[in-house]
């Protein structure tokens, strides 16, 4: 094994992700929102001959965890073998961070600080000085800024120093004397180490004071009568909670570091960004500021999808002649190839054109911090269906995928929050859906009816939640960090939108090509009929729709895409403009496709995260909500329209 | 100098965290943004739509959003700097 494990730690938004990328060639997510990162990513990397293992574990506050994001890196550090621990500081909240450096100290792993973001504490007149911290804590401190890439180096080089280095004593943080004496005898009492996975003597005798539950059960048990004593002997001594008695003894700990360290200067920092935040964030304009937002983020996607849909429909409309002559040739291999075609034509000129304007605006602006704002003004509307502000991360994420939506509700401190998001996510139209809503409207209906339809699926969403929330208990209690604004960064949207672009050129693109050509191999072994009858019933009967749609909702299962690519070929018709659809039909195919069935990935994710009953409760759901919503649709149209 | 609930008192001025009466899970999550009994916190806006938004002056922290019941249950007092 020459292939070290190096992991990073630190606080929600401190920039481990930031210096992730900075070091890796794989892009994790970021977003200036407390808690993006929510699952481990991992990256090999290369210095000096040597392989790394490098892996980004989700933000944590503390050790303490009370998410599910942050139980994966609780987890991870006391189980699994790791070789060295970045924690990556947030200069501008140095106390704070501090505290985390301070539990992850008492691990006695090896540990090497990286001082990120000094440059912008500096600005807001926090003059921090680098060596002195190195000299108190015992361990390596490199100040680094991660954006702009700066100090990175020099970091690699101390944890190839400390992790060649050879073992030395890590130091420990001294709590203070009455508590000091406790925790020294609790973890003279513990038996060896032999069976913990990390984590010192000392460390789990800290947390059998803070918190007992993780310790492991035989370690508690054997020592039961000696932590209750020393719990109660705080408690009169504190006159407060164990926990909290530690917490506090940290946050002094902290704190003294913070101030020995550091000193006041003036501030350089604009005051434009503050008065700009305050408006932001203000009941009133805040909140126009929102709706305009909203707007214009979809709007620019409806009109530069359609921009660009244009244009490559003027180049992909020359292919078809050119195929035409295969016709003669064999009726299969020209089938093939006109599947083929169409699932092109469907990748490049529908849902590309839709997909890259928005995954752009997302990116330009999921790392400026508005994402918390959003959360904040919308944190009163979302009690009204049962959630709180902090739901709104996983549904803006929801607006470009729902797999990663789901994985987001991580976040959320507890079960019935994570599980009612999750229960709504599936009904958030993502990236496929925009395509098959913007490309039908904007050649069957008109953009008018794109907005209804938006407002439409919101509205579902709201009455949806409601009805779910009438058999649930009462949401938890809001606490929300709203990390400081930044200005957004066209490089950064740039390089993040061309990885993704070409992450579903690679991983999305050969799918719904096969997929088209699946449609075409069953037209010609006459096996459409047999799905087309299953889903007659509904499609035709009750909702008025042509029978032959029944096949691309099959598909629709495995890509969502392929409902807007097949819809022609299922009709027989070469361009969606063609597609022989009334009004009345058109939207109501959107509607009930919009919310018809959580697709392959959303399922497979559901099931992980939260177990095959709500997977089918969701799937039942969406069925019902489609099919309800489309027939209202079809009978408004009836009667008014 | 009289003690009321942060939900209570005016934005803008500076107070003084006397004491966290919330459930031990709220008290955590609290703790771990850094907010803290004897911290001077003061808050920024109020509104019924909203979340109570306050800062740390002590630690000179982010912005904090809190919900209304918890805001009840964080108790200040009215103490100059």
């Amino acid at each position: 094994m020459n292939s070290f494990k190096i992991v990073l730690v630190g606080q929600p938004n401190a920039g481990k992700s930031t210096l992730f990328n900075v070091l890796s060639d794989i892009k994790a997510a970021t977003a200036n929102f407390a808690g993006t990162s929510v699952k481990i990513i991992q990256s090999s990397i290369e210095l000096q001959g040597k392989v790394f293992q490098l892996l980004d574990l989700p933000g944590t506050y503390s050790l303490n965890a009370v998410d599910e994001a942050e139980k994966i890196t609780q987890k991870y550090l006391l189980h699994e073998k790791i070789d060295l621990i970045v924690n990556v500081v947030d200069s501008t909240l140095l106390a704070r961070s501090l505290e985390l450096t301070a539990e992850l100290l008492e691990l006695e792993l090896p540990l090497v600080v990286a001082l990120n973001m000094q440059d912008e504490a500096e600005k807001r007149g926090l003059k921090i000085d680098p060596q002195k911290l190195e000299k108190r804590l015992g361990v390596p401190v490199v100040p680094t800024a991660a954006l702009y890439g700066k100090g990175v180096l020099q970091l690699m080089e101390r944890c190839l120093d400390k992790l060649t280095g050879g073992a030395n004593p890590q130091p420990v943080l001294p709590y203070t004397a009455h508590v000091e004496t406790l925790v020294q005898k609790l973890a003279q009492a513990l038996p060896q180490t032999g069976d913990l996975d990390n984590g010192s003597r000392r460390f789990y005798a800290i947390k059998a004071i803070e918190n007992p539950a993780m310790v492991p059960e035989n370690l508690r048990r054997s020592l039961s009568a000696m932590i209750a004593s020393a719990c109660l002997e705080i408690r009169d001594f504190h006159h407060r909670d164990c926990f909290e008695s530690i917490a506090y003894e940290r946050h002094h700990q902290a704190m003294k570091l913070s101030e020995e360290i550091s000193s006041f200067t003036s501030r350089r920092k604009a005051q434009w960004r503050d008065r700009f935040d305050r408006a932001l964030l203000h009941p009133l304009f805040g909140r126009f500021f929102l709706l305009g937002y909203f707007l214009v983020f979809f709007s620019t996607i409806f009109f530069i999808g359609n921009l660009l849909n244009g244009w490559l429909a003027f180049v992909l409309e020359k292919i078809p002649p050119l195929i035409l002559p295969l016709r003669n040739y064999s009726g299969f291999l020209w089938l093939t190839a006109d599947g083929l075609f169409q699932g092109l034509a469907g990748s490049l000129g529908i849902v590309l054109p839709y997909f890259i304007p928005l995954i752009f605006l997302n990116s330009l602006f999921e790392d400026t911090g508005y994402l918390s704002r959003i959360a904040f003004l919308l944190d009163g509307l979302l009690h009204r269906i049962g959630l709180h502000g902090k739901s709104v991360a996983a549904f803006i994420l929801g607006f470009g995928c729902t797999a990663p939506a789901l994985y987001a509700t991580r976040i959320l401190e507890n079960k019935r929050d994570r599980l009612l998001s999750a229960l709504l996510l599936p009904f958030i139209p993502c990236s496929a859906r925009h395509a098959v809503i913007f490309a039908l409207t904007a050649a069957l209906a008109g953009p008018l009816w794109a907005l209804i339809i938006y407002l439409f699926v919101l509205l579902v969403i709201a009455a949806t939640g409601k009805l779910i929330s009438l058999f649930l208990a009462k949401p938890g209690g809001l606490i929300m960090e709203i990390p400081d604004l930044k200005p957004p960064s066209w490089r950064g949207a740039m390089v993040k939108t061309g990885l993704k672009v070409k992450e579903f050129t690679i991983q999305v693109i050969p799918l719904l090509l096969l997929g088209s050509m699946a449609m075409a191999w069953l037209g010609y072994l006459r096996l459409e009929p047999l799905i087309n009858d299953f889903f007659s019933p509904l499609l035709q009967g009750v909702l008025g729709l042509p029978a032959r749609l029944g096949t691309t909702l099959v598909f629709g299962f495995f890509r969502k895409e392929l409902i807007i690519i097949m819809a022609s070929q299922a009709l027989g018709v070469s361009t969606v403009s063609l597609l022989p659809l009334t009004l009345s039909q058109t939207v109501v195919f959107i509607v009930f496709v919009t919310l018809y069935f959580p697709c392959f990935a959303t399922f497979v994710v559901m099931w992980k995260e939260f177990g095959w009953k709500t997977v089918s409760a969701s799937a039942i759901l969406s069925v019902l909500v489609a099919a309800g919503s489309a027939y209202l649709f079809k009978l408004l149209f009836l009667f008014f329209i | 100098m009289k003690i009321l609930s942060l939900h209570q008192v005016p934005s803008g001025k500076p107070f003084k965290i006397i004491e966290i009466t919330a459930g031990l899970e709220a008290r955590k999550k609290l703790l771990a943004l850094g907010i803290h009994v004897g911290d001077f916190i003061s808050k920024i806006n109020q509104t019924r739509w909203s979340p109570v938004l306050i800062r740390n002056l002590t630690t000179h922290s982010s912005k904090i959003a809190i919900g209304h019941g918890l805001a009840r249950k964080i108790m200040v007092e009215d103490e100059q700097l």
